[in-house]
């Protein structure tokens, strides 16, 4: 689309060589630009597409700090238990709370433990509070619950 | 989503957009060829900006740190059949940052039994509280594939993270 439309000003703009060839420069570079840094946005927490239901891989907990002013944040990298879902593990991210910290370090205790667990997600329809600023401004409050996973058991070999 | 990557998003977008406008102001073409342009460029935009959030999150095959902290891994071997490759996947904090705070970020390395014998000890003393840090190491593997499906094996060791040390005179 952009191409069609530099080349719509290439060839029918009243602009001098200098300037279009200048225009072409530009998009090329920006649009290199953008193809390079899309790469260092993999890997990195995301705090949208939080699945429904999800096995809890790993959780790193970044507690609010007084001194910086950093709000905190709980992360957390799980596999989407929805059917069909791509089975990779994700990392996302939530603003921190109390709440979430003690569910959260709850089941990390248990996953050290060997104990698989798998998380619920409920929509927090009595929210209270407002965004801590202006990029949290899309989120939802959420419920999150954990239990442990059920253990998929080999097929028992012989008859009881 | 670092504020580097929606300046340059941003960027692209401003000059996508100046040159949408030059386009309707100064070539003479029909008007709705302009008014399809005009759609056609909002919907890259729209639809550029809210695919983004789905690229973050998953794990990057690139960029792992030489030095990390192991936060989590998991596992998937290759099945026999061949159709699945099998892969490691990490999730670390860069230990060569500055101090601030650290953020774990997700990578994928090709699966090699040997690695998966060094993660499922440094798995082990994870979660007996241990903390792993992790390095990349030149050294090849010493058995298994040299290389894993055209991907070249990444090897790492693992150690247990130094007590941290008390500055001198500090109360312990």
């Amino acid at each position: 689309m952009v191409t069609l439309v530099l080349l719509g000003l290439g060839l029918y703009s009243r602009w001098s060589l200098k300037l279009k060839v200048g225009a072409v420069l530009l998009v090329t570079a920006a649009w290199l630009a953008v193809y390079f840094a899309l790469p260092h946005l993999f890997g990195w927490p995301t705090d949208q597409n939080v699945p429904r239901r999800f096995n809890l891989f790993g959780v790193y907990i970044q507690e609010p700090d007084p001194h910086t002013g950093e709000a905190g944040t709980v992360f957390f990298w799980a596999g989407d238990l929805a059917p069909g879902a791509d089975p990779r593990p994700r990392a996302y991210k939530m603003p921190f709370k109390a709440t979430y910290k003690s569910v959260f370090q709850e089941a990390q205790g248990k996953l050290r433990q060997n104990i698989p667990q798998e998380g619920e997600i409920e929509l927090d329809d009595q929210a209270e509070g407002k965004p801590l600023d202006w990029t949290r401004l899309g989120q939802k409050s959420v419920k999150i619950k954990f239990r442990d996973a059920p253990v998929n058991l080999p097929p028992s070999k012989g008859g009881p | 989503m670092s504020i580097e990557i929606i300046a340059i998003l941003l960027a692209a977008f401003g000059l996508t957009a100046l040159l949408l406008a030059n386009l309707l102001f100064f070539t003479r073409w029909a008007w709705w060829i302009k008014g399809v342009a005009v759609v056609a460029v909002g919907l890259l935009f729209q639809g550029t900006w809210s695919a983004l959030p789905h690229l973050l999150g998953w794990p990057t095959a690139r960029g792992l740190p030489e030095r990390f902290n192991l936060s989590a891994l998991e596992i998937v071997e290759p099945d026999k059949s061949g159709q699945n490759k099998g892969a490691i996947y990490l999730w670390v904090t860069d230990l060569n940052l500055d101090d601030s705070p650290r953020t774990p970020r997700a990578f994928v390395v090709p699966f090699h039994p040997e690695l998966q014998a060094k993660l499922a000890t440094a798995g082990t003393k994870l979660r007996k509280n241990m903390p792993q840090v992790g390095e990349v190491v030149e050294t090849p593997f010493e058995s298994g594939p040299t290389s894993t499906h055209g991907q070249q094996p990444i090897n790492l060791d693992f150690f247990d993270l130094p007590d941290p040390l008390y500055p001198e005179g500090a109360p312990r």
